[in-house]
């Protein structure tokens, strides 16, 4: 009886332990994600500015995610694990801010946030920083996963999913009939919802990415970086033959019929764009890492 | 047009990367030539036996080798190795024969001879017995498994193959025995690599016996 009333005990004492880490968190974009200061100063309204709402809680929405990977296992002793725990979720803290500041420095660079969200209430941009978001968080998700409690590991991984991640979202005038920053300006939602989508789809095989066995990390890297190519040449193939077998209509013909990037059609399009993106994500997912053809060993 | 060059320049590039990196194969060695098994073989004496050469792959290929390796004094082993196309279609027509001979003080030798050269002659494994009017190698009875691993098949060495031998292996010709007897068309490799030959691989495995299998398990009360 004791013992079940400890660790009743012990869980609630986790529970404050945790929300000692988002206290931990909140304050930690003062160093590292200084331009979400101004939504820490004072108490939140979420009514006045929907955009801002979407901004604020989108970080929270990704830190929660982060969290949920934490793992606290009760090998040596209760402070030894809670020290572990805490090492890890504060440089995971760092790790996940300073990405967003990184992302949005490269990504977002023509734009603003206090202009575009203050000012402007572009719902767009929000809804942009939210598919970043959730997928910075799911990424760094798996490399901690990955890293298994080293802290050299982690940083490296980090660095090494940054320049990926990064060189991914540079790819979305290749997929996309949206001009990126022009309609961005225009807070068209169509241009949100299909990048959204691009987004996502590029984090569920980047994540499964680094989701693979390792023991050297070289091997590792190039094993990584052959599952992205890979997956790059499948996932336009999957986003053709969506099209064709479910009668959707293509870019061109769209064109072709006089349709244009205005905001009555653009979320059909955007919304087009986004959900065979992420379908066609998924599928090559499947076909890259659920088949399992390493196993053909000669003279077998 | 744009778009089509990035896709195939991305196609190219994977198998390019694939094929130079080969992460799959991390633990195999690569071996462009005979003389690159040494530095896998470390022990001396030792004698490299060439079993069998496959490729895999549809359009682009990749070939393997599967060697037995008999040390003097030390158990033998199998090792798997990838190779170059040149050096397997070279390679194949010396199936059954020892490609690969290091000395002890580290000689090596790798004229394509009979298996079991290195240790036919040297007195530390057997002796020379007079027997059907001609001398004949035989084993000491600590090496009597010897020539089931060389695949010998109640073949004898006699003095006049072994004087052949030497002579064939100071030429640095290949040397197939007196009868052809070694080699891709050898009657004694013959039934040496159908001896040794992987028959119980997933390969062999029939549908019909799976289906069966398959019923038994799930359908029978």
């Amino acid at each position: 009886m004791e013992e079940i009333l400890d660790r009743f005990i012990l869980r609630i004492l986790f529970v404050g332990f945790t929300c000692l880490l988002l206290f931990f968190y909140r304050y930690a974009h003062y160093i590292f994600y200084p331009p979400g200061k101004r939504q820490l100063k004072k108490i939140f309204d979420p009514v006045t500015n929907p955009s801002n709402t979407l901004h604020y809680l989108s970080r929270i929405l990704g830190i929660t995610l982060i969290f949920s990977g934490l793992e606290f296992n009760y090998f040596y002793s209760l402070p030894v694990g809670i020290m572990n725990m805490l090492i890890i979720a504060s440089v995971t803290v760092a790790l996940y801010l300073s990405s967003i500041y990184l992302t949005e420095s490269i990504i977002l660079y023509k734009f603003d946030y206090s202009d575009e969200v203050l000012k402007r209430e572009n719902f767009s941009y929000s809804v942009i920083n939210l598919a970043l978001n959730i997928s910075l968080a799911l990424l760094i998700k798996q490399i901690v996963s990955e890293a298994e409690n080293s802290l050299v590991i982690l940083f490296l991984l980090w660095l090494y999913s940054m320049v990926i991640f990064g060189f991914t979202t540079k790819l979305f005038p290749l997929y996309s009939m949206f001009n990126f920053n022009q309609q961005l300006i225009q807070k068209n939602m169509g241009l949100a919802l299909s990048y959204s989508g691009f987004i996502l789809g590029n984090t569920i095989i980047l994540t499964l990415a680094f989701d693979q066995d390792h023991y050297d990390i070289t091997s590792y890297s190039i094993r990584i970086i052959l599952k992205i190519l890979l997956s790059s040449i499948l996932v336009p193939i999957f986003i053709i033959v969506l099209h064709r077998i479910f009668s959707i209509k293509e870019k061109k013909v769209l064109k072709r019929e006089g349709h244009k990037i205005n905001p009555q059609d653009s979320v059909g399009m955007g919304l087009t764009e986004g959900i065979l993106y992420l379908s066609a994500a998924i599928l090559t997912s499947m076909i890259v890492y659920k088949i399992n053809l390493s196993t053909i060993i000669p003279f077998n | 047009m744009n778009k089509t060059f990035f896709y195939s320049a991305l196609v190219v590039a994977y198998l390019a990367l694939s094929k130079t990196f080969s992460p799959d194969n991390s633990g195999v060695e690569y071996v462009r030539r005979t003389q690159d098994l040494e530095k896998i073989i470390k022990r001396v004496p030792a004698e490299a036996i060439l079993l069998q050469t496959q490729s895999k792959g549809f359009l682009i290929k990749t070939y393997y080798q599967r060697y037995k390796i008999v040390y003097g004094f030390h158990p033998p082993r199998e090792i798997v190795v990838r190779t170059k196309r040149s050096f397997a279609d070279y390679s194949s027509n010396f199936q059954g024969m020892s490609l690969f001979r290091k000395r002890v003080g580290g000689t090596v030798e790798t004229t394509p001879l009979p298996p079991g050269s290195l240790f036919i002659g040297n007195r530390q494994f057997g002796r020379w017995i007079f027997k059907d009017n001609d001398y004949s190698w035989a084993f000491y009875r600590a090496y009597q498994g010897f020539p089931r691993l060389f695949g010998w098949f109640g073949f004898n060495p006699t003095r006049s193959f072994f004087k052949k031998l030497l002579e064939f292996e100071k030429k640095g010709v290949p040397f197939h025995g007196e009868n052809n007897d070694f080699g891709k068309n050898g009657t004694i490799t013959a039934k040496f690599i159908k001896n040794t030959s992987n028959k119980d691989g997933l390969n062999s495995v029939r549908v019909r016996t799976l289906f069966n299998e398959y019923l038994k398990l799930n359908y029978t009360y």
